[in-house]
């Protein structure tokens, strides 16, 4: 590397950066929410859903579970960390589709987290998931469906999506 | 240059005991490293691609993986059972596709005994989304027909009309027999590599006549799991939800892909611990291929230096040495893969009646070709420092008559 190489690699990185920036944009699990949802929202879970097999008349369904999505994101091609629910393994025991969701256990031991955090993504390329421990970066075209009588149904999809793993 | 493969072969061949030995040692060491890596990758596979397309799997609360291993691979007993009602509620429930009930604890020669009904055969899926096939016959309609799993009827020469006797329990044998209520086969599904190959399937219906009039009608009070499909992905983590806290009745419903990727996570350890051991036996059987060269360097003392004494520069003894144990290790190599093969040939019919996996006798992949570059080139590797030894060593040593 020259007398120029540091200075030199930090600015095509910088351009790359920025590149990439224009077309993918890169979210926090909050950016999910609607802006004025941000800042009232906490992480605790919905009601118990128990009534929810008995049929939807009951209290407990009517409940309001917030479902709303964050409109500007809706269509865009987005990055977004997370941890993985596998959904879908191919024949050569490769994920294929999956939920994405912002902490480890989502969907194991613990309630699942509110609709409008978990992301179901459908992904071009099968992973080959090492431990459900791991977080990755997944990139992919985010669609928002805004179903309100959907309760704790994902209000997010992504497709044609990509991965990588995110290190800690 | 050219005359040293001319000089290696009859070199060996003039040794052939030796030589023979060493490459029977690395032959096995290969041998054990490929069937290993053979075995975990058709392991992983047989296991991921058994089940796909089902959203949720249903039962009593076990633990997941015990769920899925008992309901869908038939491996190990069921704990408790579901109560009909509790079916009923999630097969009517609006947000649910179709539901497919699953009854065990009868057998047929060994094999199990699945009673269930039309939807296993419409909505079941294997192997990334694949749908079952018939080879022959139909679905079991209603009582008194079972469908085979295609090993089932492979092995006892089943074709539809052919009657069999169900027996309690899910033993090899069984001292209960339902002799009073033969059963009739109807047909008999496509291989499939999966555990459905090993099952008889029967309808719900065939299960309550031939367990005697205690409930009379065709539905059971309770089954043993069941397989549940959304009409929409994302309602998936609401109804496992609601399902296991259901006040009704202590229930557990488990993704499949989230119990199967549990699964790995404990298996995998056991599954590295096995080819770490294997590497260290081709390390081994390596080391031996080491040991045979430089002990016969020896006793080649003389040929070394008449080839000297010939022409041969030191650097063809160098070549020599490595293309002798080159020729040793890709021969062990050859031997390797053939003793792998033949092992797995054995061993798979034994293993898909004890442990219902069926392993897949494929080309060797692009991982078992870089095992065996590996071992090749750990043998030139190793074989270099002998052949330094050689090529260091003075022409006049030979020659020289040493008291």
């Amino acid at each position: 590397m020259g007398k120029h190489g540091l200075p030199g690699l930090a600015w095509t990185l910088l351009l790359t950066a920025s590149v990439a920036f224009a077309a993918v944009r890169q979210l926090e699990w909050k950016d999910l929410l609607p802006a004025d949802a941000r800042g009232t929202a906490s992480p605790s879970q919905p009601a118990p859903l128990h009534d929810y097999l008995l049929g939807e008349d009951s209290p407990a369904a009517l409940q309001p579970t917030d479902a709303r999505v964050n409109p500007e994101i809706d269509g865009r091609t987005v990055r977004l960390p997370g941890f993985i629910v596998p959904l879908e393994i191919d024949a050569e025991g490769r994920v294929t589709e999956l939920f994405l969701v912002p902490f480890f256990g989502a969907c194991i031991h613990v309630p699942p987290p509110a609709p409008n955090q978990i992301v179901y993504v459908i992904l071009a390329d099968p992973l080959e998931l090492g431990s459900m421990a791991d977080a990755y970066w997944v990139t992919g075209h985010m669609r928002a469906t805004n179903r309100k009588t959907r309760l704790g149904a994902s209000a997010y999809e992504m497709t044609g999506a990509r991965t990588e793993r995110y290190e800690f | 240059m050219s005359a040293l493969p001319g000089l290696a072969l009859p070199s060996l061949w003039n040794r052939r005991g030796t030589a023979a030995l060493t490459v029977f040692a690395i032959g096995v060491s290969v041998a054990l490293l490929l069937s290993v890596q053979m075995l975990r990758s058709s392991a992983r596979e047989s296991f991921s691609g058994t089940i796909s397309g089902t959203d949720l799997v249903v039962g009593p609360r076990t633990g997941p993986v015990n769920l899925l291993l008992y309901s869908v691979f038939h491996i190990g007993e069921p704990a408790a059972n579901v109560s009909w009602a509790s079916y009923r509620l999630v097969s009517g429930h609006r947000d649910v596709a179709w539901t497919v009930p699953l009854v065990l604890g009868d057998s047929h020669r060994g094999f199990r005994v699945v009673g269930t009904d039309a939807n296993f055969f419409t909505h079941y899926r294997y192997a990334g989304g694949k749908p079952l096939r018939l080879a022959e016959g139909h679905p079991p309609q209603g009582s008194g027909e079972a469908t085979l799993g295609h090993e089932v009827a492979r092995a006892h020469g089943y074709r539809p009309g052919a009657p069999i006797v169900l027996a309690h329990g899910l033993g090899a044998g069984s001292f209960l027999q339902h002799e009073d209520s033969p059963v009739r086969v109807a047909g008999v599904l496509a291989p499939t590599g999966t555990p459905v190959d090993r099952a008889v399937y029967v309808d719900l219906a065939t299960l309550e006549a031939i367990h005697g009039p205690a409930h009379s009608g065709p539905e059971p009070a309770a089954i043993t799991a069941f397989l549940v499909g959304m009409r929409n992905r994302d309602t998936t983590l609401v109804m496992q939800r609601a399902l296991s806290e259901y006040r009704g009745e202590a229930l557990q419903a488990v993704i499949p892909g989230v119990a199967l990727a549990e699964l790995w996570r404990v298996v995998g350890i056991v599954d590295r611990v096995l080819l770490a051991v294997s590497a260290c036996v081709a390390l081994a059987g390596l080391l031996g291929l080491l040991a045979a060269i430089l002990t016969s360097l020896n006793e080649r003392r003389r040929e070394m230096a008449i080839l000297r004494s010939v022409g041969a520069r030191p650097r063809h003894i160098f070549g020599l040495l490595l293309l002798e144990a080159g020729l040793l290790a890709a021969a062990g190599a050859l031997a390797g893969i053939g003793l792998a093969y033949g092992l797995l040939l054995l061993a798979r019919p034994w293993v898909a009646a004890r442990y219902g996996l069926e392993l897949g006798l494929r080309p060797l992949g692009l991982t078992e070709l870089a095992i065996l570059g590996a071992v090749i080139g750990a043998a030139l590797v190793l074989s270099a420092f002998p052949a330094w030894r050689a090529y260091r060593v003075a022409l006049a040593d030979g020659l020289n008559v040493r008291l």
